[in-house]
């Protein structure tokens, strides 16, 4: 059992590590990936990303980003945001937060898991994909910077336990609950847009073009409100995409009971605070005060000796 | 207090028995000297007292061995920890621990000593044998004098009715030997320490011994009184020596007694001139090796100050002075192998006309230049056979004399098949003096040979020397042993922190100075002779003259 | 001596400025070796929960004071030092093998420096070997080492304020013989060295111009026979000197104490890994703990009374040491239970480039174990080696 532990746990760094090709392939051409709306993407166009945030009792997101893509790329685009960990660097993902949930909270929180070393094989994020026309789950076999999902397909990020071989710990969605079903892109200037709400993009942002922005927000009397006196990512009155039949094609789909699919749309990176040099001075200062105390005791005893 | 009751040991590998019928008793508060050639069985013996022979050693003891009134065939030495203390040779192998105090404590440790107790026997310890200010030093750093007593030290807290020292001071210099003779004495009197000890260098311990155990070599023992051992024995000290020359009796054993003996042998002696100990040769010998301001220093302290020294051809060198003085680092210095920090060495090349340095020339070279044999010979020795070194040694030189041909020369008999661990000490050096004499070096350095020698492998080896300087090698020995530099060396250097502060013919340097004045010496003085052989020549002519007419 | 005699001077010297209570009525002594080891230890598992780069210097700043203060002169206590460089070693490698076996880069981050890439078979693709680096890449990765680097310290620390040798002596007697071995093992390493520098030097004398193995066998056949022989006669001077004296142990009793300690060796497994592995069922964590423990104990206890033997000025354990062991534990404690601060700041994120935070409570806890410095006795009086 423990070797297994271990082979997975190695599985899942090796997979983290191959960051490879798609890193660079980030750096050379980073315009190259863009958040959509949802109805943008098709049955053979744009990539669906779905993350499940029922552990913290948030509803599942899932929004649309173009190909050519990376699982990585698609995570960290229209306000999407990922924290890897400390041991082996953002390509192992640690954390995910949407900057229209929670404002930009990222789960799990610091207090669940520090991010420092790679998280147990029971709480991580598992990193699952459905091709086109398939309506089954395949559990990646590399990481999310290296894997570069088809047009059409899905991708979807869920938080528990997996074993190794992913037959353990499977999402309760379906591929066909959670991909487009539209043919041809839908949206772009047919739904009134919430830009004016939604945060602008800071200029060196790297998230493509200015996305059209369609927000919604996970209103619903079961999920948490977003504070007010922040500015929201998506001021929608569309509680629940659940519950409006019109707004996408993911709601034909029926969702498992327990989950709700909620569209995000492109939103603006929740602000990031570069924190204060105070501490750091402080924490200098202290530094050198204890270190002078020992100086002054190392002098002492030598003049004692 | 120690019974050997038909004693006899077989080790399971040797031919004849270690031991045969021993049997003896040593009574309680007696300091008992075991003496007798290497390899005659003195360690079984000692052995034999706390059951490390047989329990440790292998082998079958037949008849019963009884200390205190224990059967060591009953008790292993751990079970009799708390009445024998033993102390070997080397005192740093039987360190457990690494500073003086927990060494004091941990044979009580052992035995379930109460702490207080404890506490108590280690200051009482630390008291009795002077090493109250050592009490929180590391062992390794104690001189050697000092270790020694902590291993006496270390043994005596456990209270043991019975001290077996198995050649305490072989490797210590007079003065060093001299403390801790005087500590084993102490216990004796004060304490009534039964002391059973085995020493080499019967000149330092004889006069405080109460008996004598005496092993021939055909695996008996006898014992009996120093006096009356002595007399007949094959190993005797100078003083017995001299005193079996000049037919005193009883024999005395102190240099005290021997001086009022020897009033008389003086009076008789005066005014004659003692021959030379050995035969003079040409004044004008040629110079071999001059050094100028040699220095060497051990992370910045310094071994050796700026020595100046000239060697000769056919002259044998004593270096003398206490442990740490500096001899070793001068003799490997010589040698061009050791570290030098600053001065010149000159070696006169007999293959070229120009004086060549041995620090310079490659290791190869410098052999054939200055031979040297370090301390514990055997660290040159890593083959299966004596005949595997020889022919090794004869492959490394190239030229010169077959390693066989010289071997048989200085120690005739050494069978090539014999490992060379089991050779004895003597044969040991006459092994690796052979192996470096293949190279044909002029000079010959030999530090620390007489350790661990008996009288008879020192005779053999002032032999191997005297051959040595008479095919005109010039040859150092440096040495601890007086008696051995008065007989075998033409020269003595003394050293002190790195100094030489006497250097000058062997009479002239030993005969002035009080440590190093050797016990005929002490007893003749202030007639300037050294050796018994000298008075023995003294005495000849004048009997022939009282006998001849 | 002449340190003891110049600390009682040195009063009367300045009678005009009254100095600091150095020490008050506490007489120099040496801390319990265990209560060191359990502070430095339980200052390693603090630190083995925070990344921050100032709570991590922190930590060293309160290591270095302790260790300048309550040190001794044995010549174990001057190797901190070395623990400094193996700590600076550590950070090294981490960022190296970050660099070189790059971790990707993000479109975010800032670029340093790139470097040669090495390409990988495709069947090999997780391992990248060379390409970008980024400025948070070098960062995060040195964080990460000193992290590792502050625990090394810590079990450095410990090393340097504790005799390694007494702390062995505080095993329970039925491990006595390990100990032993320990410690004569630590004293036989210089003497080998010793033994191997001397030989290589007597080779010399030969001029053996062997090479590789022959020239190897030159210097191990004479080490190795030295060191054989020596250790036979310390064997039989440990012999004689009464080491294994048998106690009360019979037959039954042995057996009992095997059984007791492998069974208690399973527990503490078992329940080691109930307590690793969240997936584990519940009984297997604290309770197989438990049980193991409890086992392992009774079986040390048995053990232990076979030997009889007892301990030549054993150190006390008074308040001082539960002081001092006190001030880590807590440090432990309060650093592991989220009391008072965020734990994100324990872990700050270098993606984005964020600058670390000092969480009060944190910080406080680290300066408490510092108060070691202080609620330790001072050392006993400098022994130099009073002949030279």
């Amino acid at each position: 059992m423990i070797p297994a532990r271990l082979a997975h746990a190695a599985v899942r760094v090796a997979a983290a590590l191959g960051l490879t090709a798609a890193a660079l392939g980030v750096t050379a051409a980073p315009a190259a990936a863009a958040p959509q709306p949802m109805g943008r993407c098709t049955t053979t166009s744009g990539v669906v990303l779905a993350v499940d945030f029922s552990d913290w009792g948030g509803p599942l997101f899932r929004s649309c980003g173009t190909a050519p893509t990376t699982g990585y790329e698609l995570l960290n685009q229209g306000g999407w945001r990922t924290t890897g960990t400390g041991h082996d660097g953002p390509a192992f993902i640690c954390r995910i937060g949407y900057s229209g949930y929670k404002n930009g909270k990222q789960y799990p929180t610091p207090g669940e898991d520090d991010c420092v070393l790679t998280p147990p094989a029971s709480a991580y994020w598992s990193y699952w994909h459905a091709d086109p026309g398939t309506n089954d789950w395949q559990y990646s076999q590399l990481g999310a910077m290296l894997y570069k999902p088809k047009p059409g397909s899905v991708d979807l990020w869920i938080f528990g336990g997996t074993n190794i071989e992913g037959t353990e710990g499977r999402p309760t969605v379906t591929p066909d609950q959670l991909r487009a079903h539209n043919t041809r892109p839908q949206g772009g200037g047919t739904r009134p847009s919430s830009t004016a709400k939604a945060p602008p993009l800071p200029p060196d942002v790297d998230t493509g073009p200015a996305p059209e922005r369609r927000a919604t927000t996970p209103a619903g009397s079961g999920s948490p409100k977003p504070e007010p006196k922040e500015p929201k990512p998506s001021k929608s009155p569309t509680p629940s995409h659940t519950a409006g039949p019109t707004d996408s094609p993911s709601a034909q789909a029926a969702p498992s009971p327990k989950t709700k699919v909620v569209d995000a749309a492109p939103a603006g990176e929740a602000k990031h605070d570069p924190g204060s040099i105070v501490p750091v001075a402080a924490g200098v200062s202290l530094v050198a005060l204890i270190g002078a105390a020992a100086a002054f005791v190392a002098r002492r005893r030598r003049r004692t000796e | 207090m120690i019974t050997f009751e038909q004693v006899t040991v077989h080790y399971d590998d040797a031919a004849e028995p270690a031991l045969r019928d021993v049997d003896l008793t040593v009574e309680e508060g007696e300091l008992c000297l075991v003496v007798g050639h290497t390899g005659v069985g003195k360690s079984t013996l000692l052995g034999a007292v706390n059951g490390l022979v047989p329990h440790f050693t292998g082998g079958t003891l037949y008849g019963r061995v009884t200390v205190d009134g224990r059967d060591t065939a009953d008790h292993p030495p751990r079970e009799l920890a708390d009445v024998v203390g033993v102390v070997g040779q080397d005192p740093i192998d039987g360190f457990v621990t690494d500073t003086v105090e927990e060494e004091l404590a941990y044979a009580m440790e052992q035995l379930a000593i109460p702490p207080t107790t404890m506490r108590k026997r280690v200051e009482e310890t630390l008291d009795l044998l002077g090493l109250a200010e050592l009490r929180h030093r590391a062992l390794y750093e104690l001189s050697g004098g000092q270790q020694q007593r902590v291993a006496i030290g270390s043994v005596l807290t456990a209270h043991p009715r019975v001290l077996v020292l198995d050649e305490p001071t072989s490797a210590l210099d007079p003065t060093a030997a001299e403390e801790v003779i005087a500590a084993v004495t102490r216990l004796v009197h004060d304490l009534g320490v039964t002391v059973l000890m085995a020493e080499h260098r019967l000149e330092r311990v004889v006069q405080y011994a109460d008996r004598v155990i005496h092993l021939p070599g055909d695996g008996h023992a006898r014992i009996g009184t120093p006096a009356d051992i002595l007399r007949t024995s094959t190993i005797a000290p100078p003083i017995v020596e001299l005193g079996r020359a000049a037919g005193w009796s009883p024999l005395p054993l102190s240099i005290r007694d021997a001086r009022r003996a020897a009033a008389h042998l003086r009076s008789r002696l005066t005014g004659r001139t003692p021959g030379p100990v050995r035969p003079l040769s040409a004044q004008d010998r040629p110079r071999l090796l001059a050094a100028r301001g040699v220095t060497v220093t051990y992370h910045g302290v310094p071994a050796v100050r700026e020595v100046d020294l000239e060697l000769h051809t056919g002259e044998v060198t004593a270096l003398m002075g206490r442990n740490g003085s500096g001899k070793s680092s001068l003799l490997w210095a010589l040698q061009g192998t050791g570290p030098r920090r600053a001065g010149t060495v000159e070696v006169a090349d007999p293959h070229r006309s120009t004086a060549a340095d041995p620090h310079t020339v490659p290791a190869d070279q410098a052999r054939r230049l200055v031979g040297l044999v370090p301390q514990t010979p055997a660290d040159l020795l890593y083959l299966e056979s004596v005949a595997q070194e020889l022919d090794q040694a004869d492959t490394e030189s190239a030229a010169g004399p077959g390693a066989r041909a010289v071997l048989d020369r200085l120690a005739p008999g050494i069978d090539g098949a014999t490992h060379p661990r089991d050779l004895s000490e003597g044969q040991k050096l006459a092994l690796v003096l052979a192996i470096q004499l293949t190279a044909a070096p002029r000079i010959v350095l030999l530090d620390e040979p007489t350790r661990g020698l008996d009288y008879r492998a020192k005779s053999a080896l002032i032999g191997i020397v005297d051959a040595l300087a008479a095919d005109g090698r010039a040859v150092v020995i440096s040495t601890h042993d007086v008696e051995f530099a008065a007989r075998a060396a033409d020269r003595v250097v003394v050293m002190a922190e790195g100094d030489i502060v006497a250097d000058g013919r062997t009479p002239d340097v030993i005969v002035a100075s009080p440590v190093f004045a050797p016990q005929t010496a002490k007893i003749l003085a202030p007639l300037p002779y050294l050796t018994v052989g000298q008075v023995q020549d003294a005495l000849l002519p004048e009997d022939g003259r009282e006998t001849g007419p | 001596m002449t340190a003891v005699a110049r600390t009682t001077v040195e009063p009367a010297a300045a009678p005009s400025a009254p100095r600091p209570d150095r020490g008050g009525r506490r007489l120099p002594r040496a801390l319990h070796p265990v209560a060191w080891w359990v502070w430095a230890l339980a200052l390693a598992t603090a630190v083995s929960r925070t990344n921050n780069p100032l709570l991590l210097f922190l930590v060293l700043a309160v290591l270095g004071y302790v260790i300048t203060a309550r040190r001794t002169e044995a010549p174990w206590a001057r190797g901190f030092a070395y623990y400094l460089y193996l700590a600076l070693t550590v950070v090294a490698i981490r960022v190296v093998f970050r660099a070189v076996f790059a971790t990707g880069i993000t479109p975010r981050d800032h670029f340093l420096f790139s470097l040669p890439h090495v390409p990988t078979p495709d069947w090999y693709a997780g391992i990248r070997i060379g390409g970008p680096v980024s400025l948070e890449a070098l960062l995060s990765s040195a964080t990460d080492g000193l992290r590792l680097a502050c625990m090394l310290c810590c079990v450095g620390a410990a090393n340097t304020l504790a005799n390694p040798k007494r702390a062995l002596r505080v095993l329970p007697g039925a491990l006595y013989e390990l100990g032993v071995a320990v410690t004569v093992a630590i004293s036989v390493a210089p003497q080998l060295v010793q033994s191997v520098q001397r030989v290589a030097r007597a080779r010399k004398l030969r001029a053996g111009r062997a090479q590789g193995m022959r020239a190897l066998r030159g210097i191990v056949v004479p080490v190795l026979e030295d060191a054989l022989e020596r250790s036979l006669r310390l064997a039989a001077a440990m012999d004689s000197r009464g080491y294994g004296r048998a106690g009360s142990a019979t037959r039954r009793s042995r057996r009992a104490t095997g059984a007791l300690m492998l069974l208690g060796m399973c527990g503490l497994c078992t329940g080691a890994y109930g307590l690793l592995d969240a997936t584990a069922p519940a009984f297997l964590g604290i309770p197989a703990m438990t049980v193991g423990a409890v086992l392992c104990v009774a079986g040390l206890r048995l053990g232990g009374r076979r030997v009889t033997r007892t301990t030549y000025r054993p150190d006390p354990w008074r308040l001082p040491e539960w002081a001092v062991a006190g001030s880590g534990v807590l440090s432990a404690v309060l650093l592991f239970t989220d009391l008072g601060y965020d734990p994100a700041q324990l872990n700050p994120t270098f993606y984005p480039l964020t600058w670390p935070g000092l969480p009060l409570v944190p910080t406080a806890v680290i300066l408490l174990a510092g108060t070691a410095g202080f609620l330790a006795p001072p050392p006993g009086p400098v022994r130099k080696a009073d002949a030279s």
